[in-house]
């Protein structure tokens, strides 16, 4: 069988057509996808901080407390001030007319004095046409009610401190304080915490590179499909089957010697894609890169069982070229190979997980971008290895070398 | 590689011995039957072939030779009958029975996009050589077809000739006690043909290797043959010499075909005439229920048939275009077993 396999391979090598299919192409997509994609993929999966621009005209204790309870926001990026100066409102404006800030408040002039004659405060917001209404209507809404919280916690501290003035007894006094602090440390002070329905975490998204190259690297395996049973083919045509039938070589070693170098070349070009992966653009393995190992086994069983499958069902060179090019690119869309599950409905990400190229890519990802190790991506390899099985049942009773 | 390793290398080998201790033959098919669904390609085919005998198998396009020559290569499993090489049962001990046969396709089955010498590494060892004999036997092979100082380009540079010799190179590397010849010599030149027809002569001549041939070039089957097997609608027809099958043909065929016009000027019609000519050999009467049949003769004596036959032309005003004369060779006699051409199809 080993002289099967290097004849195999050498045969291969001299196909120019077949590596740059194999090899060329998947590199070219990896790298022009990924400099389109780059920005959608940049704050996927953190809500990034929405940038605003403060204009205080009014610069006293209730507009400072405003802006102070603002900058203190940890969802927000704040500027109320440009080269040491308070931001002035034409500048406040000119921010979001440059798409700087999504929007600005302006809190004018008298907004304390109608804080503290217990009016309604006056607010205006300049927003940017163009950014998001769902974003920026509920943090309008936010910065109002902050504004209403802000202007009635001022007023109290301004009751409770002309209370403390107006007594003598010392222990009052304290007591008004106290409150006076707690007051204070309240308005300061949130206790958050974020928990996930039973069951589920936190979601961690890949990068660019750890959805492209694993997803072009699967996408291509499956091209070997196309490549293998077009070689089958022409064996047929070319009569080398026939004179190999007649030879001492059983049956069982010539099918295996046509079909395990495909699987090797299949893990060469996982690992020459990764590869340049990693040390072209940078991107993480993660912590347990050898896990991708039997990931990459696995989905080369499943492509080159395809493969065979077609070659089984099949008659001509232009049928395995139509039919096979079809199914892997079907395949590989529904597995999600060509655009990221996070992209996609709710039903293709379902879908996505019975689909061979999407558990192998899901596996994948566990390793690159979530950390795991063998152990995690064992059952992935497992269904693969299954889905092979499958396939080669199919396909060894339905092929004949000579037809 | 010095000239006396060279020719050390290309000396006839002696035969090795035979093991069929029963009879002397090499090759032996018996029963052999294949169908594919209903359909019988092969039904009852039996033959044989002795030590350095050249056999000619022929048989017009569908006519079941292909399928018995899958099955007499090991290369397609017979529904009945049983093949021995050297006295080896091929469905029992596959890998030995193989390792005797040679097989040389109608298609150039090779890599075109590897030299020569590594398609012949790749088929010495498809069939197991030891590393050290392959490099001689490729040698040797590549000696046989003349093709020693070219091995190292890539097969899809070479002519269709050359092509044809690394074709049977590759199926000389194992030194096979028979050697089946699918249509060697379709699409070469008339000198790539002469050097092919030199290394089957010189295979048998000097390395006692028995041959199974097909062709449809008639010439070239005269030429090379010892004994003919001529099979038809998956049976055997006819199998012998070329004397033994010629002979019943006399001197030849005469076939006479008047128009429909010229027919009608024939008061007896065609059975008239089939009398007329039935004393200079056995007459039949080709397509009689068509509107224009013809007439076939396998004449004793071809001048005294043609002197007849120009007689009654002249009484009844029938011309001499329709007829035609065959000399008693393999085509006619193809023609006279099957009742059509060898390159007629299917």
């Amino acid at each position: 069988m080993l002289v099967m396999i290097r004849k195999e391979l050498r045969v291969l090598l001299a196909d120019r057509a077949s590596m740059i299919t194999l090899f060329i192409s998947p590199i070219l997509f990896i790298t022009v996808m990924s400099f389109a994609l780059g920005n959608s993929f940049a704050n996927l999966g953190s809500a990034g901080r929405l940038s605003i621009s403060i204009a205080d005209q009014d610069r006293g204790p209730a507009a400072q407390a405003v802006v102070n309870a603002l900058t203190g926001s940890a969802q927000l990026k704040v500027t109320d001030e440009t080269g040491g100066a308070p931001l002035t409102e034409a500048q406040a404006e000119a921010r979001v007319k440059a798409g700087t800030d999504a929007f600005a408040v302006v809190l004018p002039a008298g907004f304390g004095q109608q804080v503290a004659d217990g009016a309604a405060p006056s607010v205006r917001y300049v927003v940017d046409p163009a950014s998001s209404r769902q974003v920026v209507d509920p943090v309008q809404s936010a910065i109002s009610n902050l504004i209403l919280t802000v202007a009635s916690q001022s007023r109290t501290e301004q009751s409770l401190r002309a209370l403390a003035a107006g007594t003598a007894d010392p222990a009052a006094k304290a007591a008004i304080n106290a409150q006076l602090a707690k007051l204070d440390q309240a308005a300061r002070t949130v206790n958050a915490s974020v928990s996930f329905p039973t069951g589920q975490s936190a979601i961690k998204y890949p990068s660019v590179y750890q959805q492209e190259v694993p997803g072009y690297a699967v996408m291509y395996v499956f091209f070997i499909v196309t490549v293998m049973a077009g070689s089958i083919m022409v064996e047929r045509r070319e009569g080398t089957f026939r004179r190999l039938l007649s030879s001492p070589m059983p049956r069982a070693q010539l099918l295996l010697g046509k079909v395990v170098p495909y699987a090797l070349v299949a893990l060469i070009q996982v690992t020459v894609l990764m590869s340049f992966g990693k040390f072209v653009f940078g991107m993480g393995l993660g912590s347990h890169p050898l896990a991708l190992l039997p990931i990459a086994g696995a989905l080369a069983a499943c492509a080159v069982a395809l493969g065979l499958l077609l070659a089984s069902i099949t008659r001509t060179e232009a049928q395995v070229a139509g039919l096979g090019t079809v199914t892997v690119l079907v395949l590989a869309a529904l597995g999600g190979c060509m655009v990221p599950g996070v992209f996609l409905p709710h039903f293709m990400r379902v879908i996505a997980e019975y689909v061979p190229q999407g558990i192998a890519l899901g596996a994948f990802q566990d390793v690159l971008v979530r950390g795991q190790g063998m152990g995690a991506v064992l059952p992935a390899a497992g269904v693969l290895l299954a889905v092979a099985a499958g396939l080669f049942a199919l396909a060894v009773p339905r092929f004949r070398f000579v037809r | 590689m010095t000239i006396q390793e060279l020719e050390e290398l290309v000396a006839p080998e002696p035969l090795p011995q035979s093991q069929d201790t029963e009879t002397t033959h090499v090759l032996r098919a018996t029963g052999l039957a294949k169908k594919f669904g209903d359909r019988a390609v092969v039904d009852g085919v039996s033959l044989s072939v002795a030590p350095g005998e050249i056999v000619g198998f022929l048989g017009a396009n569908g006519a079941g030779k292909s399928t018995t020559i899958a099955m007499l290569t090991g290369a397609l499993r017979p529904d009945a009958g049983t093949i021995t090489v050297d006295g080896v049962d091929l469905a029992a001990d596959p890998k030995r029975a193989k390792a005797l046969i040679g097989v040389v396709p109608q298609e150039i089955a090779l890599y075109p996009s590897l030299s020569a010498l590594q398609n012949l590494k790749f088929f010495a060892g498809a069939y197991k050589l030891p590393r050290k004999v392959q490099a001689e036997r490729i040698a040797w092979a590549l000696d046989v077809v003349g093709l020693t100082d070219r091995a190292k380009e890539r097969v899809s540079s070479y002519s269709g000739g050359m092509q044809r010799r690394v074709n049977i190179a590759a199926a000389l590397l194992h030194r096979p006690r028979v050697l089946f010849l699918d249509e060697p010599t379709v699409g070469v030149d008339a000198q790539s043909r002469n050097q092919i027809f030199e290394t089957v002569l010189r295979l048998r001549d000097e390395h006692g290797v028995s041959v199974v041939y097909t062709s449809h070039y008639m010439p070239e089957v005269e030429k090379l043959c010892d004994r003919l097997v001529i099979v038809d609608g998956g049976r055997v027809l006819a199998e012998g010499t070329q004397k033994e099958l010629l002979e019943p043909l006399g001197e030849g065929l005469l076939e006479w075909a008047p128009s429909g016009e010229e027919l009608a000027l024939l008061p007896a019609g065609i059975g008239g005439l089939a009398a007329a000519l039935a004393g200079h050999g056995e007459v039949s009467v080709v397509d009689a229920e068509a509107a224009a049949p013809a007439l076939r003769v396998r004449v004793r004596d071809m001048a005294h048939s043609l002197r007849d036959v120009t007689r009654i032309a002249a009484e009844h005003g029938i011309g001499l275009g329709g007829i035609r004369l065959g000399r008693p060779d393999l085509e006619s006699l193809f023609l006279n077993l099957t009742g059509r051409r060898l390159r007629d199809g299917a």
